[in-house]
């Protein structure tokens, strides 16, 4: 399986889920995500519409205030 | 153990330790203190962010957000009701700023908007975003100072363009029940519009 990368450090919402709704909608299916982000209320806002796209995914704290989420299409 | 295991060990007891000293000298002081934490708490564990509450609404079609600070919006109005009711039948002015609306309003508002796009929240997110350790944020804290001190300085002015229009003062027109009961059913209503424009599904793929 192929993981493909989106780095949004240093970005503000509502940067942060524009540019991964862009990114899952490109990805091919049976691939994967790996988004990294230090803002807080992007790991929420991504989380969340994951959620209600019913997209798995798996979100880990990688460094102090960084994260990262494994999105799968 | 990791450095913010540690501080997270540490700082319940400095907090209380800080509270202690505190209360010798003021209790309200103490208890300010204390509020202070838990408002920091409850605003950092939630993620509260007021632009937030605009924008994931428009833009993704998500309200939890919306919805918090409308309730924030009702607890405030009818918990002010009863100040103001107090302070009336006491016989002191009544608390609070009233301002009547004007073209100063829709400046401020604008100037606001055009701030907190591009520094990503407003003044809370910005003090929880520090706390968290955003360094990014100390430069918008300074451009909040900034625009404090720039603002105070030329109040006079804004104050000025408001115009004579007295301002109303509600419950003196129409009574505290009318308007404790009009604001519940504009924040209800808005509400309501909130979860019919997320359930709509302008979060789709």
């Amino acid at each position: 399986m192929t993981t493909h990368t989106l780095d949004l450090l240093g970005e503000v919402c509502p940067v942060p889920l524009l540019r991964t709704k862009a990114a899952v909608t490109a990805l091919p299916a049976g691939q994967a995500l790996a988004v990294e982000t230090d803002f807080a209320r992007a790991v929420r806002n991504i989380t969340q519409w994951c959620s209600r796209q019913e997209l798995p995914y798996e979100l880990t704290e990688i460094r102090d205030g960084v994260w990262q989420i494994v999105i799968q299409k | 153990m990791n450095r913010k295991r540690i501080v997270a060990l540490l700082a319940p007891p400095a907090a209380a330790a800080i509270a202690f000293g505190l209360f010798h000298a003021s209790p309200k002081v103490a208890l300010l203190w204390l509020l202070g934490l838990a408002l920091g708490f409850g605003l950092h564990r939630s993620r509260f962010c007021v632009a937030a509450a605009f924008r994931d609404a428009i833009l993704f079609g998500d309200t939890g957000l919306t919805r918090a600070v409308l309730l924030a919006l009702a607890l405030s109005s009818a918990s002010f009701a009863i100040i103001q009711q107090k302070a009336l039948v006491s016989g002191a002015p009544l608390p609070g700023n009233l301002y009547p609306i004007s073209a100063a309003t829709v400046a401020g508002a604008l100037l606001f908007g055009a701030g907190l796009v591009p520094a990503g929240g407003c003044a809370c997110s910005t003090l929880l975003r520090l706390g968290e350790g955003h360094a990014l944020y100390l430069w918008v804290l300074a451009g909040i100072v900034a625009g404090s001190l720039a603002g105070a300085y030329h109040f006079p002015w804004w104050e000025s363009l408001a115009g004579r229009m007295a301002p109303v003062h509600l419950p003196a027109v129409i009574g505290w029940p009318a308007t404790l009961a009009g604001e519940m059913v504009l924040f209800g209503g808005l509400a309501f519009l909130a979860v019919w424009w997320e359930r709509r599904g302008a979060n789709e793929l």
